[in-house]
């Protein structure tokens, strides 16, 4: 596990029986949850398949049963059912002996505001540009100093990293991206639209993160504003960094995001 | 197995004791038990429960005449697997059962043992609902496909209906002279009438893409009664939103597009081409981008738990028509 260091050191010495986990996605969650499994070796660690009510009900009656200390993680589970975080509920208000609860979410407004109260709520630290560094290179040896330039100017945790270095050519997307900053409003408004399909808006989708994508529009607008001086580039900053917020809104739809941003965009630019 | 297998039955007059009927028709299955009590030549009796017969099942009385007993969803039968066994064995004696299923879980052990035997009552091919209908009352091709829509392909629905069109024809005093004068059977000019006055209910359609189009045809009227015939339906705000937005977007870009090869420019199939041409003219394109943005504020609202699901269909009519 790279970074982290003071969660894992805080959570090593002494694990509550229920601890909440956020971070973003990517951020590594579910990586601190194997060190720790890990770690405690001396502990039975369950992870759980899925967050659907039955997976939680069958953890808690075995739960009851214990003997030796067990460890139950539900991972991302800002999408976990009314019914199961209910059922949780129940449990760790007074979690029985030998038994710990672990739950990961990306956002800590997905989960109920009583559960929320019962755990000891754990956020995941930053990642440094060093400890990214570590990652990539253990990912890709032979990443060289232009590559890694850009992928550390977009990507804040090591999940986006393995998505840049791994998944698609970085340089290829960079040239994508200022090519949207070229002819953004230039295109007709019938042709601009098309963007999107570049972009991976649903799950089953391919095609770039929505999320990166943001970042490295106001990366290329910061450097084109550092040679041209032109306001416009500011504006695009502006615009697309309160769509970059509006991301983190659970089940929000990306291709609205996406398209508003298009038409906001232009109407400042043109 | 299906009704054929019960025909053969009856043909061959090799009734058995115990039979499951399932299957959402019950108006033909009811055909078929009276069918099968003719044959047997025993009463038709319709009891609650396998409980209310079990005493006199197991008491043989050798006069006794021979009954048809008909029992609808009796949970016993269902889980007792042992009653079941008695059942296929000599508890009915010279009476026959038939057990009535309304649905079928596929997943309990009944079905499990008894897949095989259970006859399943499926909904009439349209073609023949409509012989059967034809054969009732005397409708046109057109009428009689309306009254199986209407009905939804539900063989006891269309009855019900016909018996209502029948009802009103003894009692139309000018029908007749309408028959006349329009050129149609008095069959016809009923079922017309009794569609249009609502007595024959017909039930609300999935109104949602008509009320898209009416938004988009700015049709203010219209859209609210389809608003409220899609929540009738039960129809998700979100799902209603979703489609709006899709099809503005798709208007917006066939609108604005300048280019004569509409699908090469704006990425959209040919269906939405021709549906969002249907639409153009009816906004101008700052105010289909108004649209775009209020049907995002709104289901960004929604998620947020800043507007109320309930509300914002409403609120977006207000805004936009």
């Amino acid at each position: 596990m790279i970074g982290q260091k003071t969660l894992i050191e805080t959570l090593s010495s002494c694990l509550p029986q229920f601890t909440i986990i956020v971070g973003d996605k990517g951020s590594g969650k579910k990586t601190l949850c194997q060190e720790l499994s890990r770690i405690h070796g001396d502990m039975i660690f369950c992870f759980e398949p899925d967050n659907k009510v039955d997976t939680v009900r069958q953890a808690i009656t075995e739960a009851y049963k214990n003997t030796s200390p067990t460890v139950y993680a539900f991972t991302d589970t800002d999408n976990m059912s009314g019914n199961a975080k209910n059922a949780l509920l129940k449990v760790t208000e007074e979690p029985p002996n030998n038994s710990y609860f672990i739950v990961t979410l990306e956002s800590l407004s997905n989960t109920l505001e009583t559960l929320r109260s019962r755990g000891t709520v754990c956020y995941m630290n930053p990642y440094t540009e060093n400890e990214l560094y570590e990652y990539a290179i253990s990912i890709d040896p032979d990443i060289y100093d232009t590559k890694w330039e850009l992928v550390k100017s977009i990507c804040e945790n090591p999940g986006e990293v393995k998505d840049v270095v791994i998944d698609f050519d970085v340089i290829e997307f960079y040239e994508f991206v200022d090519k949207v900053v070229s002819y953004i409003d230039k295109a007709s408004g019938s042709n601009v639209f098309k963007i999107s399909m570049n972009l991976k808006l649903k799950d089953e989708m391919e095609g770039y993160d929505l999320k990166l994508f943001f970042r490295t529009f106001i990366l290329v607008c910061k450097n084109r504003y550092e040679v041209e001086k032109d306001i416009k580039y500011l504006h695009g900053i502006q615009v697309t960094s309160s769509y970059l917020s509006e991301l983190s809104i659970t089940g929000i739809s990306k291709q609205g995001v996406m398209d508003l941003w298009i038409l906001d965009v232009r109407k400042e630019w043109m | 197995m299906d009704v054929a297998t019960v025909k053969s039955w009856i043909q061959t007059k090799q009734i058995p004791s115990f039979m499951i009927f399932s299957g959402p028709e019950w108006t033909v299955q009811k055909i078929y038990i009276n069918k099968i009590s003719e044959v047997v030549d025993g009463t038709l009796k319709y009891v609650d429960s396998i409980a209310d017969i079990y005493s006199s099942l197991r008491s043989r009385n050798l006069i006794a005449k021979k009954n048809v007993y008909v029992i609808r969803d009796d949970k016993d039968i269902l889980t007792n697997e042992k009653l079941q066994e008695q059942l296929n064995g000599e508890l009915l004696g010279n009476n026959t059962l038939i057990y009535l299923l309304t649905t079928v879980d596929k997943r309990t052990k009944f079905y499990k043992a008894y897949k095989d035997t259970i006859i399943d009552f499926e909904p009439l091919k349209p073609a023949i609902l409509k012989k059967y209908i034809q054969r009732e009352i005397e409708l046109p091709d057109k009428s009689a496909e309306k009254l199986m829509e209407v009905c939804e392909y539900d063989y006891g629905r269309c009855l019900l209906e016909i018996d209502k069109i029948r009802q009103y024809v003894a009692g139309g005093f000018n029908l007749s002279e309408q028959a006349q004068k329009f050129d149609k059977s008095r069959w016809n000019i009923a079922f017309e009438q009794l569609l249009a006055d609502g007595t024959i209910y017909q039930p609300p359609k999935d109104a949602i893409f008509d009320l898209v189009d009416a938004i988009l045809d700015r049709k203010v009227n219209e859209s609210f009664n389809l608003l409220g015939q899609s929540y009738e339906v039960g129809e998700a705000t979100m799902v209603m939103l979703s489609v709006l937005y899709n099809n503005t977007k798709a208007v917006l870009q066939v609108q604005s597009c300048e280019e004569r090869d509409v699908a090469k420019n704006t990425g959209l199939s040919g269906w939405q081409i021709m549906n969002a041409r249907k639409h153009i003219g009816k906004y101008r394109n700052g105010e289909l981008v108004n649209i775009l943005r209020l049907v995002r504020e709104c289901e960004k609202g929604i998620k947020i738990g800043q507007y109320e699901d309930s509300d914002v269909m409403e609120y977006i009519l207000v805004n936009v028509l």
